[in-house]
């Protein structure tokens, strides 16, 4: 237990300084959470356009949908703001600056998400939080324990996944030395994966999003919480799969991790 | 001159092929997004009717793959490396070099971009057509036209990003600004949603704004169907505008230069 408090308290220095550096620049903070709301806001406006334009997308409704929608930006935004730092992984590699991080008395994932900690970030989350609240205030759905409780679950399961699958991209460029670009597929693939039903995929693909868990972060346990329809037949207690297979990509991430930086050599010229 | 920035351009071209896994990684993961965007709209299409104003689904899934190729080539929504650098106060080096900053700017992007058209954004296209059954040129001329639009295209994005990047000089950190203009950007260009797919009186705004002549106007000419002439016109002359617009704002930023760092 000393151990953990330690690690929570080393923790909260490291962000509270970054937080503090960022907050002296008041204007350029705002512009940042302005920014990253806006790009999270942008999706949605994607949403209402199409919804502008037919009344329901593959049987799912546009109040399905937005809720669909919410539960997904929540995850990501959670993940977004305490794990996405570590895909600056690839930068420190290709500059050499990795060597740095392994040399001090911290697991170099422990220094990545507190070093590069953003609070910008939180403009993410912050949108994610008011479509989320808007969606469900609006839905009319009687909260029951079970719902509220499935839907709290599917927040932080999907924050793993997403946590999970940015640290799996981001170990690729140990092998790759460049590799930006695979984790902002987390971004852009994730997120549109995770915001609209799994319907409108190809059989195949709905399979592949049932095994890279990203169909666990909204579209199980919002099936579940709706009563909806699934499109692979599951059997309700499937919703209940969800921690375990988040904690199992979980696992993945982390062994991919260890084994990028195990095999990890130092670049430069 | 010419021949120093084309050596800039080649450069920076050389820089980015260094990376031969990352750039395969790269286009997996850019084929695969494109799909997923493809089906979005697809679903859309089919949901309302089959055809929307022209964009029927063989257009949307080709507009997915169009716009993916145009948006991991040349990165409509990630800054130019001119922001970081003021923030940093590296910039003072490239204010120093007796070549002009836009130029220098623009050859490497152009490096760049030309390294990642042919090595990302093509090959993602090619994967597209064997997969799926894309709108595709009808002939060679038309497949010209297509070609000189994508070169018009990366002069609109450079000549943007570059013109919102020198708004560092004042803020000194840009960061917010840029993504503040890539969101805007992506939902202006069609990014997010193909035009037709938006409410007809702001798609048919839009249709003339910079933003369209970066994704818009390239996947119009690549679908055929539209006449190339006003489309390539658009494009040029949004081209010259933002050029000519950045090198006054460069002007104006450079009489005020504060260099921070040390």
């Amino acid at each position: 237990v000393g151990d953990a408090l330690a690690f929570v308290g080393t923790y909260r220095r490291l962000v509270g300084a970054r937080i503090r550096s960022q907050w002296q620049y008041r204007l350029s903070f705002a512009l940042h959470v302005g920014g990253q709301f806006a790009a999270g806001f942008a999706d949605f406006v994607g949403i209402a356009v199409i919804f502008g334009r037919i009344g329901a997308l593959e049987g799912w409704s546009v109040e399905e949908v937005v809720f669909l929608y919410g539960t997904s930006q929540l995850a990501f935004g959670i993940g977004d703001l305490f794990v996405s730092p570590v895909e600056r992984a690839g930068i420190h590699v290709r500059l050499g600056t990795f060597d740095q991080l392994l040399t001090r008395p911290l697991g170099p994932l422990f220094q990545l998400v507190t070093g590069e900690f953003e609070l910008r970030r939180v403009g993410r989350l912050l949108q994610g939080l008011v479509v989320f609240v808007a969606a469900v205030s609006v839905f009319p759905l009687e909260w029951t324990t079970g719902r509220v409780a499935v839907t709290a679950m599917a927040v932080v399961c999907g924050a793993v996944i997403f946590g999970a699958a940015w640290v799996i991209t981001s170990s690729i460029v140990f092998w790759t030395v460049d590799g930006q670009e695979m984790a902002n597929s987390v971004t852009y693939g994730g997120g549109l994966v995770t915001q609209y039903p799994v319907d409108i995929l190809g059989r195949w693909l709905r399979r592949a999003v049932l095994v890279v868990p990203m169909a666990f972060v909204a579209y199980v346990p919002a099936t579940w919480v709706l009563g909806h329809d699934d499109a692979y037949d599951l059997p309700s207690w499937a919703v209940l799969v969800t921690p375990f297979a988040a904690a199992a990509f979980a696992i993945v991430a982390s062994l991919t991790w260890r084994a990028g930086v195990r095999q990890y050599r130092s670049t430069g010229s | 001159v010419t021949a120093l920035l084309a050596h800039v351009a080649g450069t920076s071209f050389r820089r980015h092929a260094t990376y031969r896994v990352a750039t395969a990684a790269a286009v997996l993961e850019n084929t695969v997004v494109s799909m997923l965007r493809g089906l979005v709209y697809v679903a859309v299409v089919k949901a309302s009717g089959g055809v929307v104003d022209g964009l029927g689904t063989s257009e949307a899934i080709t507009f997915a793959f169009v716009a993916g190729m145009i948006e991991s080539s040349f990165w409509i929504v990630a800054p130019l490396e001119i922001g970081e650098r003021i923030r940093s106060g590296d910039v003072i080096t490239d204010l120093y070099r007796p070549v002009d900053f836009q130029a220098w700017w623009l050859a490497s992007e152009a490096g760049r971009c030309a390294f990642a058209l042919l090595a990302k954004g093509v090959p993602q296209v090619l994967i597209g057509l064997v997969v799926f059954d894309l709108a595709t040129p009808s002939s060679l001329g038309s497949l010209l036209l297509f070609t000189v639009s994508v070169a018009l295209s990366f002069l609109v994005v450079f000549s943007w990003k570059f013109t919102v990047s020198l708004a560092g000089f004042w803020l000194l950190d840009v960061r917010g600004v840029t993504s503040l203009a890539g969101a805007v950007t992506t939902v202006m260009s069609g990014g997010l949603l193909p035009l037709p797919l938006l409410p007809d009186g702001l798609a048919g705004v839009l249709r003339w704004l910079p933003p369209a002549a970066m994704i818009t106007a390239p996947f119009e000419l690549f679908a055929g169907g539209e006449p190339a002439a006003p489309r390539l016109a658009i494009q040029a002359a949004w081209a010259v505008v933002l050029l000519v617009l950045g090198r006054r704002v460069l002007h104006h930023a450079v009489a005020k230069v504060v260099v921070q760092g040390g």
